[in-house]
């Protein structure tokens, strides 16, 4: 599996060389799921056909979100590489006023305070389905240079790195790499853009703003642990998503990038897409290799670990979209360098979704560790009156309470759950105990059904909660309790076993306090 | 293979449909059905192919048919009842003839919104479905029209947009 000496990166320099000059100005139109629902197809459409901006000769192009997606439709003026001006939540009428504001001086960059923009640096800012432009700002060197190292060289800078799972499990990588290489060929890399938790689009907007950041991650990942195959599981919603990971996929295998020794290596790989078809059960690892495999999306027994007998019974490593683009700039720009932010014993950025009762909601990158305060301070503090509660961590992650929102926000926390990366905020209008029910009906709606405690504990749970003054009563509240414990201790897979997480942390932290609502009220 | 055989034996392999009592279904236009049954030569007989079969079913024919289950059976060599299992434990896949519908975001950050303000006030003029999530969160409260997300929902532009994108005499 070794590289020829120096003819990898020879190959990029020749593609790069190739790749021209970049195009001194341009519009960049905000352009995906989120934007896409506030009508950026019609101001895409009315800026490309505006007789001002045609005269102009601008090119108009479809971008990503740069995660500000409470201003969407966005527009971008980029000029010599940086954000000159962007005007927000555009319809497609201004778009003659836009065009005449081209004149106007603009030079003071639009910059993203609060951030620590890493993998979203460029998601907005760049044409997603360029790949000149994708060479041209250094994607694949880094890959290139790889291969003409050996693969351990990746693994041990994964490793020094110290970089996590982004699906919210936070796994090492290098340790799941290590387990992978440990087992013998043929290995398969399984990407996981599923994402199908409620309250979470931020693969999304990677996948939709910087493809070939993605690919690159996949691309070294697959050469760290020998895997000549990779699958890329994209949620059956995220159409937009796919269909521009596809085409970049489609792009760089053109130039010798994907597919049969690449750039001239004598390391072959082939990256296949597949669409998912909802099933919030899809985010365990095992239930997804299922659904690869043409059966029930259900988990498996573990052990035996994907990394042992995964796909088709192969070794399997199975990283989060996130994390691969991640591993992209670990490798690019060192260990060292990803350690310089994030909390000490879990170093790194984390995309955040921030949605609900917020003022600004949208995606945001925050080194780990920033307090869930900041974060929702970043995105505009609560929309409108006083903020009752957040869940962090998606439908089965935690309720926390305002007075718990200065926790830095790491993974295994005991209060706030981190899980892949969300924040809902729930204002004081809301009713939360109703909020709690359907948090707990969603959990039991979505049990695969395999295990007895998920597939039925869920279910008595939720007609638990539908009592009339469920956990005023000491005896149903008991019973509550218990059954939670249940279903978190017996359950098969990680998902049932956080099933109960909602109502328990709603539970401890919000019915027993003792000024609370009548429900809680505990006798 | 012994699966491809029994199918054979009871007159569904290969791609001649056969309807018995489970699978009999509405039938969609006979060049939707061809072309459908062209995709799914193309298809390698390979179990992994499953699911990406079904999204064809739906995507040629509207929705995922009787027929086309015992069609996919038969190309990927798998038991008809296996078929018809797997296709059932994917929400996104349609197993009837799809009806117009509004489906409003049930999702947390839309609960928080006023999904279900939208849901009732939706109601009462045509077919709504509560689903999980449309993962616009950051666009709540969010409906789905056909393919399309629309965000940023208010009951007024919700009935509007209902009112001009569902067929006349839908109501229920």
């Amino acid at each position: 599996m070794t590289a020829a000496i120096g003819s990898a990166a020879a190959a990029w320099a020749a593609l790069r060389e190739a790749a021209g000059t970049p195009i001194p100005e341009r519009l960049l139109v905000s352009s995906g799921s989120c934007a896409d629902s506030a009508g950026s197809p019609a101001v895409l459409a009315a800026l490309r056909a505006d007789p001002a901006v045609r005269a102009r000769g601008i090119p108009v192009v479809a971008a990503g979100c740069d995660g500000r997606c409470h201003a969407a439709v966005t527009v971008l003026l980029r000029r010599a590489g940086k954000t000159v001006r962007r005007w927000e939540r555009v319809a497609p009428d201004q778009a003659t006023a836009i065009a005449a504001a081209l004149d106007e001086p603009a030079d003071a960059e639009v910059t993203y305070p609060g951030q620590t923009r890493r993998l979203l640096r460029d998601v907005g800012a760049i044409d997603p389905l360029n790949l000149d432009e994708a060479l041209r700002r250094g994607r694949y060197r880094a890959f290139a240079e790889a291969l003409d190292g050996e693969p351990g060289a990746v693994v041990d800078e994964i490793e020094r790195s110290g970089l996590t799972g982004r699906g919210g499990a936070y796994f090492p990588v290098g340790i799941k790499w290590r387990g992978c290489l440990a087992n013998d060929a043929p290995r398969y890399l399984v990407v996981n853009a599923e994402e199908g938790e409620p309250g979470v689009v931020k693969d999304r907007h990677l996948l939709e703003g910087d493809p070939h950041l993605v690919i690159e991650g996949m691309l070294i990942a697959a050469y760290a642990i020998g895997a000549e195959r990779v699958v890329v599981y994209v949620n059956g919603h995220a159409r937009t998503a796919g269909e521009r990971l596809r085409r970049a996929i489609d792009d760089a295998r053109e130039c010798g990038l994907v597919g049969e020794r690449i750039l001239g290596s004598s390391f072959s790989c082939e990256i296949a897409l597949t669409y998912g078809a909802g099933g919030y059960v899809l985010g365990e690892e095992s239930a997804l290799l299922e659904s690869l495999e043409g059966r029930r999306p259900m988990p498996r027994a573990k052990p035996p670990l994907p990394v042992k007998h995964g796909l088709f019974g192969r070794p399997t490593a199975i990283n989060n979209c996130e994390t691969l683009a991640a591993t992209a700039q670990v490798i690019e720009h060192g260990a060292e360098w990803f350690r310089e932010v994030g909390a000490e014993r879990w170093p790194g950025t984390k995309l955040v979704t921030v949605s609900g009762n917020v003022a600004r909601p949208g995606v945001v990158e925050i080194p780990l560790g920033t307090t869930a305060r900041e974060i929702i301070a970043l995105c505009g503090g609560a929309s409108d009156g006083a903020i009752q509660a957040v869940l962090t961590g998606g439908p089965s992650g935690s309720l926390v309470r305002p007075d718990q929102l200065d926790r830095p926000l790491v993974p295994r926390d005991e209060i706030v759950f981190l899980g892949s990366g969300n924040l809902t905020v729930i204002d004081e209008r809301q009713d939360l105990a109703a909020f709690v029910r359907g948090l707990a009906a969603f959990n039991a709606a979505e049990s695969c059904g395999k295990c007895t405690p998920c597939r039925e504990g869920t279910r008595v749970l939720v007609d638990l909660l539908g009592r009339m003054d469920a956990v005023a009563t000491p005896g149903t509240r008991a019973e509550i309790e218990a059954l939670c414990e249940v279903v978190a201790s017996a359950s098969l897979c990680g998902l049932g076993q956080m099933a109960p997480n909602p109502v328990r942390s709603w539970l401890t932290h919000f019915v027993a306090r003792p000024a609370a609502s009548e429900e809680g009220a505990d006798a | 293979m012994e699966t491809d055989d029994a199918n054979r034996r009871h007159g569904r392999g290969g791609l001649g449909f056969r309807t018995n009592g489970h699978v009999v279904a509405e039938t969609p236009g006979d060049e939707r059905q061809t072309r459908f049954r062209e995709r799914l030569t193309e298809f390698p007989r390979e179990r992994g192919q499953l699911l990406p079969a079904l999204w064809a079913a739906q995507e040629t024919l509207g929705w995922v048919t009787g027929e086309a289950i015992v069609a996919i059976a038969g190309r990927l060599r798998i038991p008809v009842s296996e078929v018809d299992g797997v296709a059932s434990a994917y929400p996104d896949l349609q197993r009837a003839e799809p009806v117009p519908t509004v489906r409003v975001c049930s999702g947390p950050a839309c609960t928080c919104t006023g999904a279900e303000l939208l849901a009732t006030a939706l109601a009462r003029g045509v077919r709504i479905e509560r689903v999980p999530c449309l993962f616009a969160c950051t666009q709540a409260p969010a409906i789905e029209i056909g393919e399309h997300v629309y965000g940023r929902m208010t009951v007024g532009r919700a009935i509007r947009l209902a009112a001009s994108a569902l067929p006349e005499g839908d109501e229920r």
